[in-house]
């Protein structure tokens, strides 16, 4: 992968949070990946992992404890004030409640003229404005006066979207953006932000907890677990073949619209015999919740629900690494590829 | 029985004395704009042990559906219609019959659960004392039987989690103790509105299992609310389709799901993301803004939006009925695949699906 070709570089990147009593929260632990030019990284993992704490952070609506986030070569948390604020257009982020992160006292056109006048982008602002909203299928002439209470929740999130657009950034990062939508209204959000990101060429680092959903969007897929990155390969081969088991424990957790048996594929045979553990893969249980980050379990912190874990998963953390290329894995007892 | 997806639990054969019939119910709102029909005549049974989902878009009256069976409608509201349950009418029965019924039969998780829970009380105690009230134990045996509860429904460190206040709890966690209360004396009914959506999937499927162990143990038959078309896919076995607070398609939900006549249902169906999908699959989506009826209406509600519709569509309603039969004109029995619709999408399974996706695209 050429340099050229990487626009967001996240090393190693630390975010701690204080909280009363004693040591703070790493909320996030040393995560690591690139996103390319015109490509779609997705961020899955189960309820505080942390993958709005690492948003956040490569937003820099967050310095970041540790690490680097470099951005088109640039390391973001070491940049001075005046030329952060000079790369920020390049740089949006889209919620996952639509509703309030629209202010709802003012109109739909200024909501969207927002990042023009933050950015001292010269008048008139009309035409950028009304090109966004048509961007993202909204009648500027229809909606441009309304304000958000005045729309459902769907239009909500096309306007979030329009506001992010009108800067023209290289970057968008989408942080549950279609969890709060029904069904059909995430359909035409998602085919939106495929369109958008085609169009425009953007990179997207998008992030839910739907398989499905992320699987639809991404190119590539992470999988977070208590602050860390497990799994990271292109989304296919994410899918199709798992390597960690806690990637195979979720997809087997996901309910199915149209019920299949089990097949071979997932009894994986020729399997590593790993003594002292029962290897079912596809049957991987995962009871109760993630630990507390405030004391996360020694070495591999899955291993406390994990069904391949022995000694060695308690004394060593796995690195996060290439089983092949392009598809990284931290487990010291992977699934057979 | 109870491992994950594959759990199939039909009805008894022979269909038994349905436990709750619900029974031409409407729910009819007063809005600025006229009567908003929330609920219109809607008709279904539950018989012990069997699960029934809705589904629908958000506005469609899955909520009010389920509050109405309560006895729960808004104040402002006007009922009609029948709901049986135990030799009562829950729509009439006084307020101290609906108590006791409520009490010992009839349990739901609330959408929201924060309207569920006492802010100010710790968790453990609301479900002590509704283990009291309602089931009858002494104070130790509640207080034990709370804990457990928690650990049921997969509350990490139950004994010590029971001291806190709901707002100490992750929305998730909040939505685990609403089941818990919910389940706690044993009901014959359970509505469950939405009970799995903040929920993680891992911890969604162990919430699943439990409420499907509890049908197969105590006959217990649940309504399942959801958004989530695979969540009633893999634990209902019938299904309601409800568009603008009227039921647009019913029967067994495998066939529903395969073969899907309603063009609503297909499309909805058509619109989901699917794992087995590769990435970048264009989905199909429904054009038009959601519907909500208000005052007189005339016509199928899904016409404005509906690829097939014709001109009788916007003249007349269409009514529930089983979708072989020409010219719909045999009302739909119980429990049979059922579908209002003049123009029925193909009973060809997948292919009328992707059909009609193809055309609403
Ligand atoms: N402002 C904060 N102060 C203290 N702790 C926080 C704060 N924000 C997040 N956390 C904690 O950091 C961890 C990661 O939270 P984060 O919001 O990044 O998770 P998430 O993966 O986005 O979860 P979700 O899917 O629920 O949105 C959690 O344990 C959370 O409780
Ligand atoms: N208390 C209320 N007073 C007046 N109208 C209401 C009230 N509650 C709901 N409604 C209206 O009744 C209709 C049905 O709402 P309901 O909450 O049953 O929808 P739902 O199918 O449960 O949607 P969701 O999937 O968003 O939960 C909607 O048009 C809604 O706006
Ligand atoms: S490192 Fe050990 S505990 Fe962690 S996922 Fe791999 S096998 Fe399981
Ligand atoms: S009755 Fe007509 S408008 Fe209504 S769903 Fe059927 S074809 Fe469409
Ligand atoms: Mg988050
Ligand atoms: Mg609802």
């Amino acid at each position: 992968m050429t340099t050229s070709e990487v626009l967001l570089r996240v090393r190693d990147l630390a975010v701690d949070y204080r909280v009363p009593g004693g040591a703070p929260l790493r909320a996030v632990d040393g995560v690591s990946f690139t996103v390319r030019r015109g490509e779609t990284l997705g961020l899955v993992g189960e309820s505080g992992c942390g993958k709005s704490s690492t948003a956040r952070a490569v937003m820099m609506l967050r310095r970041p404890t540790g690490g680097r986030i470099e951005f088109d070569g640039q390391d973001l948390a070491r940049l001075p004030a005046r030329q952060l604020r000079r790369l920020r257009p390049q740089l949006q982020m889209i919620f996952q409640d639509p509703a309030s992160s629209l202010n709802p006292r003012r109109t739909v056109a200024a909501i969207v003229a927002e990042g023009l006048a933050a950015h001292r982008h010269p008048r008139p602002w009309t035409r950028l404005v009304d090109d966004a909203l048509s961007a993202v299928g909204l009648d500027p002439e229809a909606v441009g006066h309304r304000r958000p209470t005045e729309l459902s929740g769907g239009q909500c999130q096309r306007v979030a979207l329009a506001r992010a657009l009108v800067l023209a950034p290289a970057l968008v990062v989408c942080d549950e953006p279609v969890s709060a939508l029904d069904v059909s209204v995430q359909a035409q959000i998602l085919n939106l932000l495929e369109d958008t990101r085609r169009r425009h060429r953007l990179s997207l680092l998008f992030i839910a907890h739907d398989l499905a959903v992320v699987k639809q969007v991404s190119d590539r897929v992470g999988v977070m677990y208590l602050g860390r990155i497990c799994e990271l390969a292109p989304a296919e081969q994410l899918y199709r073949q798992p390597r960690h088991p806690y990637t195979r424990a979720l997809l087997d957790a996901v309910p199915l619209l149209e019920p299949v048996p089990p097949s071979g594929a997932i009894a994986a045979p020729g399997s590593i015999a790993v003594p002292g553990t029962v290897p079912t893969p596809g049957t991987a249980s995962t009871p109760g919740e993630p630990p507390s980050p405030l004391r996360p379990p020694s070495g591999c912190r899955f291993r406390t629900r994990c069904d391949r874990a022995r000694d060695r998963c308690a004394e060593e953390t796995p690195p996060l690494h290439p089983v092949t290329e392009d598809h990284q894995v931290a487990c010291h007892y992977p699934l057979p590829g | 029985m109870t491992t994950g997806r594959m759990t199939i639990l039909g009805p008894p054969s022979g269909l038994p004395a349905p436990l709750l019939a619900v029974q031409d119910v409407s729910t009819t709102l007063p809005t600025a704009a006229g009567p908003l029909h929330a609920v219109d005549r809607v008709s279904f049974t539950l018989a012990a042990g069997e699960a029934v989902g809705v589904v629908g878009e958000s506005g469609s009256g899955k909520s009010m559906l389920a509050r109405t069976v309560m006895g729960l409608a808004p104040p402002a509201a006007r009922t009609t219609g029948s709901v049986r349950f135990a030799g009562h009418d829950l729509l009439t029965a006084s307020a101290r019959d609906l108590r006791e019924v409520l009490g010992s039969g009839v349990a739901m998780v609330f959408q929201d659960p924060a309207t569920a829970l006492n802010p100010v009380t710790r968790i453990g105690r609301q479900l002590a004392e509704t283990l009291r009230l309602r089931g009858g134990l002494d104070r130790r045996a509640a207080r034990d039987r709370a804990v457990e509860l928690l650990r049921t429904v997969g509350i990490p460190d139950p004994a010590r989690r029971a001291r806190s206040y709901p707002h100490e709890l992750s929305g998730g966690m909040r939505q685990r103790v609403c089941i818990a209360l919910a389940v706690a004396c044993g009901p014959r009914v359970l509505l469950a509105d939405e009970p799995t959506t903040a929920l993680d999937v891992t911890v969604q499927r162990q919430i699943l299992d439990l409420l499907a162990d509890l049908r197969a143990a105590s006959g217990m038959g649940m309504l399942l609310i959801t958004h989530d078309l695979a969540v009633v896919a893999g634990r209902t076995e019938r299904l309601l389709v409800m568009y603008a607070g009227q039921v647009v398609e019913t029967g067994p939900t495998t066939e529903v799901i395969r073969a899907a006549r309603h063009p609503y249902t297909a499309a909805l169906l058509a619109s989901v993301p699917r794992l087995e999908q590769p990435s970048h699959t264009r989905l199909a989506t429904v054009a038009g803004l959601p519907a909500t009826a208000v005052g007189a209406t005339r016509g199928c509600r899904f016409a404005p939006r509906c690829p097939r519709a014709r001109a009788r569509c916007r003249q007349e309603d269409p009514v529930l009925a089983d979708p072989r039969a020409r010219h719909g004109a045999v009302p739909g029995r119980d429990r049979e695949h059922a579908v209002a619709c003049f123009h029925p999408v193909g009973g060809g399974g997948g292919a009328a699906v992707r059909d009609t996706a193809e055309r609403i695209r």
